[in-house]
């Protein structure tokens, strides 16, 4: 099966710019990326696209969300959150071990992989539990796990408090060679609702310091370099988070980073007035975090751009704010924000598209992720030019806690394959 | 910056509807409520003390979190008005039968409450109240977490302005828990918005929270550096029950850095006035020979508690009966 999409515009991987050519797909696997010109003689496409001028994209990878199945129907299955990644142009999910039972053995990865297959197509990509049900204290089957097929291990919103139980996960996995996502938080510093700053004390919300970031991520980068670790850093929320794994980096300490979505595009200000749906882990902090993790994103600290998806009941946000479950249904908008940073801000959509494909893509090892003769022809053909509202009736989210309601966004998916194979949008 | 807090507050006319935070309101609304509670204090006094401003109108108190004297001056404000006042305590009754915060409202708004008087634990619990009530229903914050306590703040000003005259002369001392006080939070910006000339915040470094300045006040870690020329110093609670950690060290040194005593006192103006909101810890955070002194007025807060919250209910009921006349005699219903 050959399909070739012609007339459109793509990233060209040499120069990072944006140029007119074709695609052309052959059994699954990307053959051609150029002038039409330049195909192949013994190219003879099925199926051609006429593109019309339209961006082609390798599909998004977004290396952090919870699809919630098993053991959290009620919140989000895999066939809603899979259906809402695929109207984002997301063609890879990894979606974290908190489930019911934990995501600790390889059962829980067939059980995944099989919804996932039963679905929408798109590859959903379990991260296995680091620690058996996520208690901290006895080592995950990573290597099991990882046979059955995740992809990283993390101990997902249960940190791990015990110094020694963290190092002794990061000497077992870099055995194996296997990564590790890691949100670092101080449990103790942690335990607030809200980023500690100004609109803390005036509403009188438990507060977060940035600290609770900061010393953790000193003390696992310390770890890090003692063991050897392969560690990814996820959801990274304020500027010395930044500068520590800045450094890092120039030490030579094989760690990679990410930020969550929401974090690129709202701060402390937006829970001033006790908005629930603005009630994060990590909280939403500061004007200058926000920038500082923008800048991150422009010079690459931060690797890659993930959703931080976290779906929940509308009644888990019908409560005051401090009493609210932290978390945006952040799948729905990925796409709009993603282009939207490139309105907003001055780095180059190549940029910002690179950490939600390739980023991601280098961080955990994945195919995908570059448009690349022979590589799987993950792909997703957008409309950039389309201007449409954000309303939480139309979320394809089982959770309907987004923050976004009645933003404006200019980019929606009108094609998305999986190797090579188009799958099925609604209109 | 989102300016809904401020809001939801305010009908169309820009009169009081709920009374949730001092913050965002001006000093022309502080005054009205001030002169209104000023005109009640008569009622009080008389041998019937009551006025029929809410006559058919039902109060429910909704207290989420115990309190006796902040209830008790809710009630008897509510009757003096001669309004109907359901007392529900629901620490002990729905939440802790799982019912959410929402489907205890909607049961007592099916019951043709018109207002409720709100205390809970969580901040912003009565910004969330306020905005899933009908329109017909007016919501009084009496103490939401660690957030706002307005009624309590403006029974404050109206002893302070009793006892002094011009808040454009005053320098007024706040000494204590700041953090976990929501009654700090509010005084804050009352006395800034009617015009305080200086306003100090003491404290250890615990419990005075992250840039407690840009509220506009100034930061002071030691009270004999404050106290001089002081006209107004403000005792807070130790709340000890709110204690999450490490933040003090022992009752005695607390006492002995921040403890309001006779020697301190004496380094304000001599004609300083000491205030606390009660329930007091003596020994601990003020003296029992100041809280019982000639500077003291802190019983003279409660007394005016109940003609400041005479005003702010009846002035907030004023207003939504006024906002929702035309569409209820449209409809015929009276809800």
């Amino acid at each position: 099966m050959q399909t070739l999409i012609n007339n459109c515009r793509y990233i060209d991987a040499a120069s990072s710019q944006i140029v007119e050519g074709s695609i052309g797909v052959n059994d699954g696997a990307i053959a051609h990326v150029g002038k039409k010109e330049s195909l192949p003689d013994n190219y003879a496409a099925d199926n051609t696209i006429d593109a019309k001028g339209k961006l082609v994209i390798p599909g998004l990878i977004d290396c952090y969300a919870r699809l919630r199945e098993p053991g959290f129907e009620k919140l989000a299955t895999i066939a809603s959150e899979s259906n809402a990644a695929l109207h984002n142009g997301i063609t890879t999910i990894m979606c974290s071990p908190d489930t019911a039972p934990v995501t600790d053995e390889p059962a829980i990865v067939e059980l995944i992989k099989r919804r996932a297959a039963a679905t929408t197509g798109i590859r959903v990509l379990p991260i296995g539990a680091a620690t058996i049900g996520q208690q901290g204290d006895q080592l995950g089957e990573m290597r099991t796990l990882a046979e059955s097929g995740c992809v990283a291990f993390s101990n997902g919103d249960h940190p791990i408090t015990n110094t020694q139980v963290m190092r002794r996960i990061m000497e077992y996995s870099s055995g194996f060679g296997l990564k590790l996502i890691i949100a670092p938080q101080d449990p103790w510093l942690s335990d607030g609702v809200a980023h500690e700053g100004s609109v803390s004390t005036r509403l009188g919300l438990r507060a977060i310091p940035a600290a609770a970031e900061t010393v953790a991520l000193s003390q696992l980068i310390e770890l890090c370099y003692q063991t050897g670790a392969n560690v990814h850093f996820s959801r990274l929320s304020s500027h010395r988070g930044v500068q520590l794994v800045s450094q890092a980096k120039k030490d030579n300490i094989k760690v990679t980073a990410d930020v969550g979505i929401d974090h690129l595009f709202l701060t402390e200000m937006d829970t001033s007035d006790f908005n629930s749906l603005c009630h994060t882990s990590p909280p939403f902090r500061s004007r200058a975090d926000l920038h500082a993790l923008r800048e991150g994103v422009a010079n690459g600290i931060i690797d890659a751009i993930c959703s931080n998806h976290a779906p929940h009941e509308t009644d888990s946000k019908l409560t005051p704010f401090p009493e609210s479950l932290p978390g945006t249904s952040s799948l729905d908008s990925f796409m709009g924000l993603l282009f939207k940073l490139a309105e907003d801000t001055k780095i180059p959509l190549p940029t910002i598209l690179a950490r939600a494909t390739s980023g991601p893509a280098n961080c955990f090892g994945l195919a995908q992720g570059t448009l690349e003769q022979g590589l799987p022809a993950d792909l997703c053909l957008v409309d950039d030019d389309v201007d449409w509202e954000f309303s939480l009736q139309t979320m394809k989210s089982q959770g309907k806690n987004s923050p976004y309601q009645g933003w404006a966004f200019q980019a929606r998916p009108e094609m998305v394959f999986v190797n090579g194979t188009a799958l099925k949008l609604n209109s | 910056m989102a300016t809904a807090t401020q809001d939801i507050q305010l009908c169309d006319d820009g009169g009081l509807k709920h009374f949730l935070t001092i913050e965002g309101l001006n000093k022309q609304r502080l005054t009205e409520i001030l002169d209104t509670a000023e005109s009640f204090v008569g009622v009080n006094n008389k041998a019937t003390k009551k006025v029929p401003l809410l006559r058919g109108k039902t109060v429910a108190n909704l207290f989420f979190e115990n309190s006796t004297r902040t209830r008790t001056t809710f009630e008897l404000a509510a009757k003096r008005l001669s309004a109907d006042v359901l007392n529900i305590n629901v620490s002990v009754s729905a939440a802790s039968k799982g019912e959410t915060l929402l489907d205890t409202l909607r049961n007592l708004q099916a019951m043709q409450c018109d207002m409720f008087v709100v205390r809970h634990s969580a901040s912003g619990a009565a910004h969330f109240i306020a905005s899933h009530v009908e329109p017909h229903v007016s919501v009084i914050n009496a103490g939401d977490g660690q957030h706002s306590h307005p009624t309590q703040a403006m029974l404050d000003m109206f002893a302070i302005r009793r006892n002094k005259s011009d808040f454009a002369k005053l320098k007024v001392v706040i000494v204590g828990d700041i953090l976990h006080s929501r009654v700090a939070r509010s005084q804050i910006h009352a006395l800034n918005i009617l015009g305080t000339r200086e306003i100090v915040a003491v404290g250890p470094k615990t419990l005075l929270p992250e840039n407690i300045s840009e509220l506009g006040v100034t930061v002071e870690h030691n009270l004999e550096k404050a106290l001089p020329d002081t006209d107004v110093v403000i005792g807070l609670r130790l709340q000890k029950e709110r204690m999450r950690s490490a933040l003090l060290s022992t009752e005695d040194e607390y006492f002995r850095s921040y403890g309001l005593t006779e020697d301190r006192i004496k380094l304000a103006k001599p004609d300083a006035i000491v205030m606390h909101p009660g329930p007091t810890n003596r020994g601990v955070e003020i003296e029992a020979s100041v809280a019982d002194g000639p500077q003291s007025i802190i019983l003279e807060q409660v007394t005016g508690g109940i003609a400041t919250r005479m005003a702010i209910m009846s002035i907030a009921m004023g207003n939504i009966e006024k906002s929702l006349s035309g569409s209820r005699t449209d409809s015929g219903l009276v809800n």
